[in-house]
């Protein structure tokens, strides 16, 4: 299904059309699927958060706004927002720094990068205007999860420093975004 | 842009980007009320919607008969009371009603039942005038690590805690809007940190009026 096909199903949903809540699932668990296994590095988490993710897909529909954005971008934020929930209430560090251990490469798979478009391709040529690493730690922080102290264990600087190259980083983006 | 206005811009991004300590971030949570504030991190979300393409789609199990259930429990059966109510009709004792009659609590205004997706939990609400009693009819509290906590969700508003759950809950309350729904969710003891549920909804239901 082409993702423009979402929005009209999102917004049925929004109606409380339960037909239209079963097709969206069917078009998009599969992605929230994969942010959320991603980001949470357990597939009986991920699962478990999907139920959530959808839980909260019926409650909150009505909130979309098809003028303000993509039918897939809100429903990828509201799985990662609740992703990064699930990972910020953690206290157990064991399993924090098992994850980080299991994290894939950061670097951007060349076909990703052709098949990038709009906003993707925009953000991908921004990020070639960051130095390597603080583009690598934006990308840690939005795709894996990372807090301040796994990206600053990764990169091996203080958390201040770390927290000021990826403020420094992320208004340079906008800037570049917004030229 | 003035300091502040880069500072709430990045409070945003970095909200968006999820790299807040837990206490930053329920902080930024509760600015999501602010329009001004909202709109930043709507902005924030497009902006880095670009990296989506970077997470790959995994097959997913089909969650929904199980979501569903959550969502739109069947009619709950008639109620104990309803059932001693037919029988006192039909009983012609006299005394047997007034019996009856005597051990009928107040009828309460609003009634759910919160119940979990497969059997275990269920809490039953009673909303009388502005007290609501919400009783734990199956299944267990959690260990002494966690708690359940009671949510209130009207329409587009973010879920509203209304505290922490125990056996037996009395909680103040006005009367809410019809079809405000009841949900709980497992959370760290003391409840949730951030404001928000951050644990799994464990369980759900709409409040009707009775």
């Amino acid at each position: 299904m082409p993702e423009d096909a979402l929005t009209p199903l999102l917004l049925s949903v929004a109606a409380q059309d339960r037909a239209a809540f079963r097709a969206l699932y069917s078009a998009a668990a599969p992605k929230l699927m994969g942010v959320l296994i991603r980001m949470l590095g357990t597939r009986s988490e991920a699962e478990d958060a999907l139920q959530e993710v959808f839980t909260r897909v019926w409650l909150r529909a009505h909130r979309f706004d098809a003028a303000k954005g993509a039918a897939m971008g809100w429903l990828v934020a509201l799985a990662r927002n609740h992703a990064i929930d699930r990972i910020r209430a953690r206290h157990d560090t064991v399993s924090d720094d098992l994850a980080m251990e299991a994290l894939p490469d950061l670097a951007p798979r060349a076909e990703t990068r052709l098949q990038a478009q709009g906003e993707a391709r925009r953000i991908g040529e921004c990020f070639d205007t960051l130095e390597a690493d603080r583009a690598a730690a934006i990308r840690g922080a939005y795709l894996d999860g990372l807090s301040y102290q796994d990206l600053a264990t990764r990169h091996d600087v203080p958390l201040n420093t770390m927290r000021t190259w990826l403020r420094r980083g992320l208004l340079r983006l906008k800037e570049c975004m917004e030229r | 842009m003035t300091a502040t206005d880069q500072d709430d811009d990045l409070l945003a991004a970095e909200y968006v980007l999820g790299t807040l300590p837990l206490e930053d971030r329920a902080l930024a949570e509760r600015r999501l009320r602010e329009p001004g504030f909202a709109a930043r991190v709507a902005e924030w979300e497009r902006r880095l919607s670009g990296l989506n393409p970077e997470f790959a789609e995994a097959p997913a199990p089909d969650l929904m008969p199980a979501i569903e259930a959550r969502l739109f429990p069947q009619a709950p059966a008639p109620s104990r009371w309803q059932g001693l109510r037919l029988w006192g009709a039909s009983a012609l004792s006299a005394l047997a009603v007034v019996a009856y009659l005597a051990l009928t609590p107040v009828q309460p205004d609003f009634t759910a039942v919160i119940l979990a997706e497969t059997g275990g939990l269920e809490y039953d609400a009673q909303l009388s005038g502005r007290q609501m009693v919400v009783s734990l009819k199956s299944g267990s509290l959690p260990g002494p690590d966690q708690a359940h906590e009671l949510w209130l969700i009207v329409g587009d508003a973010a879920p509203v805690s209304l505290g922490l759950l125990g056996a037996e809950t009395r909680i103040a309350f006005a009367a809410p809007p019809e079809g405000a729904i009841l949900a709980v969710s497992l959370e760290p003891a003391g409840g949730s940190p951030t404001g928000q549920p951050t644990g799994p909804v464990l369980a759900l239901g709409a409040l009707k009026r009775s």
